[in-house]
């Protein structure tokens, strides 16, 4: 017997999702790669916030705080 | 909102709303609010000394999000996220001309909210999503 079924995507959600940071200067834009996550679902939200001094930030993802210095 | 002139302790009430922003002297707030019936976002500028009130038009287009507001030199400048579509972009605009700084475009798709700027304006950071398996409907037969 020939499976003859096939698979549609649904609309709208989202199985796997690729998350990622950037950061890059205002006056001369150039995008570094700060994180890259990979979530299950589309319900999650990044977050991220620069130290007072711009040589770090902060982000949350998957339920963790990260620091990392700014490139 | 409410101001308190911390040297006196006096407080004075502003506006209905939420703060966007404070002015770097403390003499203006930005107050965001989406009064019914139509919950249409308004802006106003208020003195915090005579809660005084002028309403800001923030010129957004319908798929555009303020996420940010800083006053540099003066200016009150809104950072936003744009969408249309295809690509999104994040935007400085100066509130008193409309003038627009397109600063990242990109096919990714921006959160408008997850974004920041550093404290000095000059650097930006901000996340994007993109979906690589989208859900399977259940089995489709084809005759």
């Amino acid at each position: 017997m020939v499976d003859n079924r096939v698979f549609v995507p649904a609309a709208g959600g989202c199985n796997v999702q690729e998350m990622n940071l950037y950061a890059s200067g205002i006056v001369s834009p150039m995008a570094t790669t700060i994180a890259r996550a990979y979530t299950r679902n589309s319900l999650y939200t990044g977050r991220a916030a620069f130290s007072h001094d711009g040589k770090k930030v902060a982000f949350v993802v998957k339920s963790g705080l990260h620091v990392k210095d700014i490139p | 909102m409410y101001a308190i002139d911390l040297s006196t302790n006096t407080v004075r009430f502003l506006r209905l709303g939420s703060l966007a922003a404070l002015s770097g002297d403390g003499s203006s707030a930005l107050i965001r609010s989406y009064p019914p019936p139509s919950f249409v976002e308004e802006a106003y500028v208020v003195s915090t000394t005579t809660s005084m009130s002028r309403r800001v038009n923030l010129g957004l287009e319908p798929t555009e999000h303020a996420w940010h507001f800083k006053w540099e030199a003066g200016e009150l400048k809104a950072y936003t996220v744009y969408h249309d579509g295809l690509v999104s972009e994040i935007r400085v605009r100066t509130v008193s001309n409309g003038n627009i700084s397109v600063i990242v475009r990109t096919n990714e798709f921006m959160w408008f909210d997850a974004a920041s700027v550093s404290n000095d304006g000059t650097q930006i950071a901000w996340w994007t999503t993109e979906c690589l398996s989208q859900p399977q409907e259940a089995a489709t037969f084809r005759k």
